[in-house]
């Protein structure tokens, strides 16, 4: 399920600072690649080359962005858009946090998710 | 049957093969020519040696139990024979799977990675030029649908390199031949047989659990790397795409 509106707060909140400029700068239905996502960013923003595939990498594993393969001259390209897909944003956000929760606290938070899925399944 | 039975007919199955004087003589043979071929093999570090020393290290090991299989005598075809059925089914199985392997791997793995085969690029025009200096098979070139710099290749029967999508994006043109011409070095010394080949086999000799073969394989790659770097008559490009695909992995790290 595909939805699309404007980013909430909640949203661009949960993104890291290059991320969230990243989508500041980026306008709906336009397509990029990641040399003018950089050209973009880098005019306000010093950054390096090599961090923006990643962060568009990450955006769109996080459901933000969508993108699809396109041949330029020089061989294969990304060509990234601004989309989001709700179902898999919710999902990268709960992963990322769950994961960072057993990363921290192991087994005792695997213990705790065990007993409140329990205590939700009585009520 | 019952179990009983089964490990008797095992006992006669040894017995047979420790008694009967060839047998003894292809035993203590075969045991002296395996352990020399697996001294061997921890000793050289080119792979293509090394996993020849490993075929004929494992070919001893079980040689002396398959002519056993193959002197024993079933009382009927199927009664008394479980010994001599399990011995040539699992040889004999064995031995097709990895070589179905070769076959079918390079046939099924663009399909399986779903990656899609790039044709009339500037990647194929470079490796055509440099395939005809060389006299090789001009490989398939595949572009993998994933940001995470990477390639590789396969050489089995059917050539083919593959490379992603995020490689090319964060390499320049040189660069990127640096990476061909890597690529290039290992289907020229059908590298990934070799190394498809020591690990399929190594895990049907218990003494290969304890030799490595990293070291090997870190010889290969340093190979390849010179190769590119004799090619380009430069280390500049191999140097900055591997110090870009480092930065790649920092950034993704964080």
């Amino acid at each position: 399920m595909v939805k699309h509106y404007l980013f909430t707060d909640d949203i661009i909140k949960s993104l890291s600072p290059l991320e969230s400029f990243i989508i500041k700068s980026l306008k709906p239905n336009k397509k990029y690649s990641s040399q003018t996502v950089y050209n973009l960013v880098n005019k306000n923003k010093k950054v390096s080359r090599s961090s923006i595939p990643v962060i568009l990498d990450r955006l769109y594993k996080k459901g933000i962005l969508t993108r699809e393969t396109e041949t330029a001259r020089g061989g294969i390209r990304f060509i990234y858009r601004l989309q989001l897909n709700i179902e898999k944003f919710e999902r990268s956000v709960v992963e990322n946090t769950v994961n960072s929760l057993i990363k921290r606290f192991g087994e005792k938070a695997i213990v705790y998710f065990n007993e409140s899925v329990t205590k939700q399944k009585r009520k | 049957m019952k179990i009983v039975e089964q490990l008797s007919m095992w006992n006669v199955y040894f017995n047979h093969l420790f008694m009967h004087p060839l047998l003894i003589g292809i035993l203590i043979f075969s045991f002296i020519a395996s352990i020399s071929f697996f001294i061997l093999f921890i000793k050289t570090n080119k792979i293509r040696i090394k996993t020849t020393y490993l075929y004929s290290h494992i070919f001893f090991f079980y040689s002396p139990f398959i002519f056993a299989a193959f002197l024993w005598n079933c009382v009927m075809p199927v009664f008394m024979c479980t010994p001599k059925l399990i011995i040539y089914s699992l040889s004999g199985g064995y031995t097709l799977s990895i070589f179905t392997g070769f076959l079918v791997i390079p046939y099924i793995y663009p399909w399986a990675t779903k990656s899609n085969e790039i044709k009339n690029s500037e990647q194929n025009r470079f490796l055509k030029k440099w395939t005809n200096h060389f006299s090789i098979t001009q490989p398939s070139v595949y572009s993998l649908n994933e940001a995470t710099p990477l390639a590789y290749s396969i050489t089995n029967i059917k050539p083919a390199i593959f490379f992603s999508v995020g490689l090319l994006e964060i390499l320049n043109k040189k660069e990127m031949q640096a990476v061909l011409l890597h690529e290039l070095y290992h289907i020229k010394n059908k590298s990934s047989i070799w190394k498809f080949s020591l690990n399929q086999i190594k895990r049907f000799s218990p003494l290969s659990y304890f030799s490595s073969i990293r070291k090997s394989i870190n010889n290969e790659e340093r190979d390849a790397d010179l190769f590119a770097i004799k090619v380009q008559g430069t280390k500049r490009f191999l140097q900055s795409a591997k110090k870009k695909i480092n930065q790649f992995d920092k950034h993704a790290k964080f």
